[in-house]
């Protein structure tokens, strides 16, 4: 977590979806109306700018992505240990093409 | 495959942060191999399912050209990702080789390596693409394309497992090439990926692509390390 206590913002709201679509429920409501869903989902305890950046990257997500995600939503919960800064960190793994 | 996306964020992004999504999974299991006390008889068995892997890369990417090749008379998002699959081709022929020849220098023989069947997980791992290439959208490909060049060994890590095997270093020259062409691969596909006219469909499937060959390749290196659990 970086030299903070508190996670960013962005872990914060990712951590949130995360426990959100563990929700069958849930994940079914997403597809239709995601935009409306995720600001239910993130409610008060993110700020307007994160939400609005999850929603630009993840409002467009698709059931079948969601359903994936919810059956590997541990890893995402996990997320902060490898780095808060996400896109622009570089994250070296054995992986090779 | 009707509407095309709002650029509300780049398609690069939104594929980026995916992977992100997913990524813990793989980074954990190959640091948890680094740092594994038998590491010098695991990394064998780690160039095992990684040649599993990169043996079809190739052939992954002619298919995926064919496919697209195909469809490119109709279907601007194929006629745009044959030419960068054909070019793609050349930059990775023969790294199955290469490992191959890394193998050897770990007292594996080629013939030892070619005559082991994969496993299912990395069957499922790369047979994924197929199925989407061939049953959905060759445009799947670039999926797995970035899960994979997206994150590549850094100089660092090969060094912590140079020390930590005990191998000589030209056992890792696979690993050292991909840790200095991978970042130039990821670069220039994510360009690609954003100039091509994608729907939300063709996103969802190169994300479920991602998504997927990550999960795999993590669950690859879990089962390798499953097999030492007693000497963790």
């Amino acid at each position: 977590m970086s030299q903070q206590d508190e996670p960013s913002a962005e872990l914060r709201a990712l951590a949130l979806f995360a426990e959100a679509i563990a929700n069958p429920a849930t994940r079914r409501d997403f597809a239709g109306r995601s935009g409306e869903l995720l600001d239910s989902v993130l409610g008060d305890d993110v700020g307007e700018d994160a939400k609005e950046a999850f929603r630009a990257l993840f409002g467009d997500l698709t059931d079948e992505e969601v359903r994936l995600l919810a059956r590997l939503q541990h890893t995402m919960v996990g997320l902060s240990e490898v780095h808060p800064d996400l896109v622009q960190t570089f994250n070296p793994t054995v992986s090779k093409f | 495959m009707q509407r095309t996306q709002e650029r509300r964020s780049s398609a690069s992004d939104r594929l980026r942060w995916k992977i992100h999504l997913v990524i813990p999974a793989l980074v954990s299991a190959g640091n948890r191999l680094i740092a594994h006390p038998q590491v010098r008889e695991l990394y064998p068995e780690y160039m095992f399912t990684s040649h599993c892997v990169i043996r079809a890369s190739v052939p992954l990417m002619e298919a995926g050209r064919a496919e697209a090749e195909a469809r490119a008379k109709t279907d601007a998002v194929s006629a745009a990702l044959a030419p960068y699959l054909a070019e793609h081709i050349t930059e990775e022929l023969h790294h199955d080789d290469w490992l191959l020849d890394d193998l050897e220098v770990v007292g594996r023989t080629r013939s030892e390596i070619l005559a082991r069947p994969p496993s299912p997980t990395a069957a499922a791992l790369v047979g994924a693409q197929y199925y989407w290439i061939f049953h959905y959208h060759p445009v799947a490909l670039l999926g797995h394309i970035a899960a994979l060049e997206g994150h590549p060994p850094s100089p660092e890590m090969v060094d912590d497992l140079i020390a930590g095997t005990g191998y000589r270093r030209d056992a890792f020259r696979t690993m050292l090439a991909h840790a200095e062409l991978d970042p130039g691969h990821r670069d220039e596909l994510y360009e690609v990926v954003d100039s091509l006219p994608l729907t939300r469909e063709h996103s969802a499937v190169m994300g479920l692509s991602a998504i997927h060959t990550v999960h795999m390749y993590a669950r690859a290196i879990e089962e390798i390390l499953d097999e030492y659990e007693d000497a963790a």
